[in-house]
């Protein structure tokens, strides 16, 4: 569950990034965030995962009010938010199951749990027979979905997917997305953040249009149309 | 803290060790270097205190005794001056056998002195060593005041210039193993430094999937320890070989020259080197990490 209400954000250099956005997205929630680059997505992002502070307004994420959050319980915040990246940010010393694995042990996970949950999680993005392979040893739509496994493995309630098929071709961005679907039938909240057009009228799903820091259109079903974003 | 977790920081921080292994051996040699560089300077330090107190220690102070005194006499005199504050101990030597040693210094030619056998004019002597070679003057004056002590002789001049070089090198010693030390410790941070800038991405995906502070550093921590006592016991080994087969062999040779065996100075060696390398190894990790993991 996410409430941002008259969130602004200016960066210490000046750079106004976000003004006045208001935000709703409810548990179990499909999302499209669109937008070009420099719109504000990824500040709308970072201020979801408390990597950096709003200048102004309010924010609620999953329970934790994002105005008065102790460094202590960021760990918390990220923990109930699975987040997958762009550059899948995998750790290339390790193997697939140790990537996975990671995430569960960094929450405190006996091994004992780690060791039936992460080939479950595995066996739902398809990649039960890669676990021991390294990162660099995998596809770019198979990597990813080693960050998207990763991003479930805690059972987070939502997963914020920040340009999840930017590396990735058109086969496998629909892959990817179709994956993030299947997750969030389960029950899993979705923010897809994206600028890919074809990508974002392939689903029929909410679509949420920022440019300049503004939320400029939020519509169910919508579509990905102004050519200028 | 669970044992689970224990283990899985512990096998984290050998396993980084040995996946990063080209940054392991860079910050594993700056340590040993940089130790190597101290400990030669101390044991340098350690040996000069060494010769001056050698230098210290032969330099006695002699008390002849009246020659009108009996031998008996004379030797009654030890109780009195060994009472004397800061004297160490008091050795007799009649005149005769000082006359032997006398003889003994002429070598060959000691027959020019055949003559003063009968008629020996040296008097009966004790020598006296110093508990501290600045009490000289002190002991000197006391050792006057005895009935019976005709004369002394004490090298003062000697003894203050001793004490003076002294001084300084303890000084010049101290002062460079502290800029040293302080270097030591700017150059192993920077290495750790570096090697955390290497794996600034690792920690950054560690703090944005949810790892406590805790949970990122402590591996990180377990790694600069392990590598800090693994550069200090490489430069033990090192500084022992260097030192024991090279330095004391050559020296052995000059008999003047003392040396203290490598076993003397073992714990001065051990303590400085496993402090050093356990404050610069996880305490630096520790401090360094700190930049990092604002994410």
């Amino acid at each position: 569950m996410v409430r941002l209400l008259d969130v602004c954000k200016v960066y210490e250099n000046g750079t106004p990034a976000l003004s006045g956005i208001n935000l709703k997205i409810d548990d179990g929630e499909f999302v499209f965030l669109v937008g070009s680059s420099a719109s504000g997505k990824s500040t709308i992002v970072k201020i979801l995962t408390s990597e950096v502070k709003m200048t102004s307004g309010r924010g609620i994420v999953n329970g934790f009010n994002l105005n008065r959050i102790k460094p202590s319980k960021i760990p918390e915040l990220r923990r109930s938010v699975g987040i997958v990246f762009q550059d899948f940010r995998l750790i290339d010393k390790k193997t697939v199951y140790e990537n996975v694995a990671f995430a569960m042990r960094a929450v405190g996970a006996p091994p004992r749990i780690i060791k039936k949950r992460v080939p479950y999680v595995l066996q739902l993005v398809g990649l039960e027979h890669k676990m021991k392979s390294f990162p660099n040893e995998l596809s770019g739509g198979e990597r990813q979905r080693v960050a998207v496994a990763r991003a479930l493995v805690n059972n987070p309630s939502m997963i914020i997917a920040d340009e999840p098929t930017g590396n990735l071709d058109p086969k496998m961005s629909i892959e990817i997305m179709s994956l993030l679907e299947k997750i969030n039938e389960l029950g899993t909240t979705m923010l897809v953040v994206t600028h890919e057009r074809e990508l974002v009228n392939e689903f029929s799903k909410r679509v949420i249009a920022i440019d300049q820091g503004r939320i400029i259109s939020d519509k169910m079903g919508g579509y990905y149309q102004n050519e200028n974003l | 803290m669970k044992i689970y977790n224990i283990t899985y920081f512990l096998r984290e921080g050998i396993s980084s060790i040995f996946s990063h292994r080209l940054m392991s051996f860079a910050a594993m040699s700056v340590i040993t270097a940089c130790l190597l560089l101290m400990g030669s300077f101390s044991l340098v330090a350690v040996n000069i205190d060494k010769l001056l107190e050698d230098v210290e220690n032969k330099n006695e102070i002699v008390a002849f005794v009246n020659e009108t005194y009996t031998e008996e006499q004379a030797r009654s005199l030890e109780t009195q001056i060994t009472d004397i504050d800061g004297v160490a101990s008091a050795s007799f030597m009649t005149k005769t056998e000082a006359l032997d040693n006398f003889k003994k210094d002429f070598g060959d030619e000691s027959g020019i002195l055949d003559g003063l056998d009968a008629r020996n004019p040296l008097r009966d002597r004790f020598t006296i060593t110093l508990r501290d070679i600045s009490q000289t003057q002190a002991v000197a004056d006391a050792l006057e005041t005895i009935e019976g002590v005709a004369n002394v002789r004490a090298r003062s001049d000697i003894t203050d210039k001793i004490m003076q070089v002294r001084d300084v090198t303890t000084a010049i010693c101290t002062v460079l193993i502290l800029i040293l030390m302080f270097v030591s410790i700017f150059i192993i941070s920077n290495t750790v430094n570096l090697t955390m800038f290497n794996r600034r991405e690792e920690i950054a995906i560690m703090k944005m999937i949810g790892a406590t502070n805790g949970f990122v550093r402590i591996p990180f921590i377990i790694e600069g320890v392990l590598i800090g006592l693994a550069g200090a016991t490489l430069a033990l080994g090192l500084q022992w070989i260097v030192y024991e087969y090279l330095v004391v062999g050559a020296l052995s040779t000059l008999s003047f020259m003392p040396v203290v065996a490598f076993g003397e100075c073992m714990s001065l060696i051990l303590i400085m080197f496993y402090g050093v390398a356990l404050l610069v190894g996880g305490l630096g990790s520790a401090i360094t990490l700190r930049k990092f993991l604002k994410v």
